[in-house]
């Protein structure tokens, strides 16, 4: 793709020259990223690096130092309460440990968004909330408690609240952690299909290379505060590039 | 020493803060009734075993204690008012809430604690769903609810457990002592059909029931991760809670007795 095409492209998510630190430890230095409407972006990178943290950025759950993160031109360390709630509602965010209420349902998880935020009716919801646990291929926990679940299954459940509203953005920390090879993999498709059928912008964050094969478009490498080495998932896979070939070593085979 | 004071007024703050935001989202209560239940249900069933043994013992101290005094003077046949008054003035309120502060309010905090750590708080927070109302609220009210219940038990209890002294240690008989007692808690001339000395014991109840579980839930939202994020927040909890109902406690007396 050529830098004219690039620029032509609106750019949803927006990292600035972000810098974050919690108390001496500086975890963002310089963070830049564009991710353009519809795009699917990964970022990868060592444990404790910050993925996490810059994650959480793009919905307002941690304001940056220094820099700016906006989300569809709007800054979210000082939108107002009402825009913020708004923007929020069109996007969804899978927990690295999935953040069920433990004294609810997987199904009435799942709900939440719906009974709290809008005025649908139970029937509807609880219908809604059924395709989304089949989307995830988790269809028979509605009733089943959190702690009854394997983390893989509340990993999923999680995934499905996010997917409940139909957000137009959705940001994955690790959405793929812990699942085994044939989960995994039919989550990555999944992931994929929302992007492709429903032009959702996904920003993921991930371990697995095969999630970046299947559902990047472009992917970088977070490390030292910054985002390096921005490029398509083949590029950055083949690359000769020390570092990243270091980082991928154990990751390719 | 000048950081511990900013920490303290900033957790002073904190919990403040968070009291008038319970009380600004009052009106939600009818739709979080079911949450209320629940918590209900959880502060105040499990509680009620340790309510009525200490209750009783408390009420055989007093007994005990100011029985023995009486009796030098040959006064003992009042001690059915000293136990009715002290139970309901003082005891019962404060004995129940402590109570509560240690388990409820501990149990709170551990509860907002492992939410805030595991990212539920978060969560919560991303799908806008607001955590006052869906969770402070029910959990505050139900403590504010249960207290002043769970004190009318510990009176009741506390009494009873002073009647028994009096029996056995003070040769007070029980028709003698109950009736005292009831001739103390009874109508005052005052508008309502309690006497002052078991309404206003009550009304300390619901206020130390709230300021415990608002205590109890600012230590919880606010634990840091960490293995000993929730453990401290739960620590923290039980001893501001307790802290906060004695000096609560001096100001309403004050309030009630002033005059
Ligand atoms: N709220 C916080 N307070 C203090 N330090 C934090 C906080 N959140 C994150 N950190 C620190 O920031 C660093 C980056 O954390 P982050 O969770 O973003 O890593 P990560 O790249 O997501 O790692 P992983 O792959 O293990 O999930 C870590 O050293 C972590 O200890
Ligand atoms: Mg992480």
């Amino acid at each position: 793709m050529s830098a004219s095409v690039q620029t032509k492209r609106d750019v949803i998510i927006r990292y600035e020259d972000v810098h974050k630190a919690f108390g001496p430890k500086v975890v963002l230095a310089g963070f830049n990223l564009e991710v353009y409407r519809g795009e699917a972006f990964a970022i990868m990178g060592p444990s404790g690096t910050g993925k996490s943290v810059a994650l959480r950025h793009v919905i307002g759950l941690l304001k940056p130092d220094r820099g700016v993160v906006s989300v569809d031109g709007r800054n979210m360390a000082t939108i107002a309460r009402e825009e913020l709630r708004e923007l929020r509602s069109r996007m969804g965010y899978v927990f690295q440990e999935a953040a069920l209420l433990n004294w609810l349902t997987a199904g009435e998880n799942v709900a939440l968004p719906l009974r709290e935020t809008t005025r649908m009716p139970d029937a509807e919801i609880r219908e809604k909330v059924n395709a989304k646990l089949a989307l995830v291929q988790v269809p028979d926990v509605y009733n089943k408690m959190p702690n009854e679940l394997s983390g893989g299954m509340r990993k999923r459940v999680g995934l499905a609240r996010a997917l409940v509203t139909d957000p137009e953005i959705i940001l994955y920390d690790e959405p793929t952690a812990g699942l085994d090879p044939e989960i995994s993999s039919s989550i990555n498709h999944l992931m994929r299909d929302l992007a492709q059928q429903l032009h959702v912008t996904s920003l993921i964050v991930t371990h697995h290379i095969g999630c970046v094969r299947t559902t990047a478009d472009r992917v970088g490498l977070l490390d030292g505060g910054k985002l390096n080495f921005v490029s398509s998932p083949q590029e950055f896979i083949g690359s000769a590039e020390p570092r990243l070939v270091r980082f991928l070593g154990d990751k390719l085979d | 020493m000048s950081s511990m004071l900013s920490r303290f007024f900033a957790d002073v703050g904190f919990q403040l803060t968070l009291a008038v935001q319970v009380a600004a989202r009052a009106g939600s209560s009818w739709r979080r009734r079911s949450l209320i239940a629940d918590q209900l249900f959880q502060s105040g069933i499990k509680v009620v075993h340790v309510v009525l043994l200490v209750g009783l013992f408390i009420g055989m101290i007093v007994a005990l204690q100011t029985g023995l005094e009486l009796s030098r003077f040959g006064q003992q046949d009042q001690i059915g008012t000293i136990v009715a008054l002290s139970m309901c003035r003082e005891m019962g309120p404060f004995i129940t809430a402590t109570i509560l502060a240690a388990t409820v309010g501990s149990a709170l905090a551990a509860e907002l604690g492992t939410m805030a750590v595991s990212e539920e708080l978060a969560a919560l927070e991303v799908m806008s769903i607001d955590r006052i109302s869906f969770l402070v609220l029910p959990r505050v009210l139900a403590a504010a609810i249960v207290c002043p219940m769970l004190t009318v038990l510990c009176d009741a209890i506390g009494i009873v457990g002073g009647g028994l002294i009096a029996q056995s240690q003070l040769n007070v008989g029980m028709s003698l002592y109950y009736d005292s007692v009831l001739e103390s808690l009874n109508d005052r001339g005052l508008p309502f059909e309690l006497p002052k000395d078991v309404y206003t014991g009550l009304f300390k109840s619901f206020v130390f029931g709230g300021v415990l579980a608002v205590i109890s839930c600012a230590a919880g939202v606010q634990a840091t991760s960490g293995a000993m994020g929730v453990g401290n927040a739960t620590r923290k909890a039980v001893r501001d809670s307790i802290i906060a109902i004695i000096v609560t406690n001096y100001f309403l007396s004050w309030m009630f007795f002033n005059t």
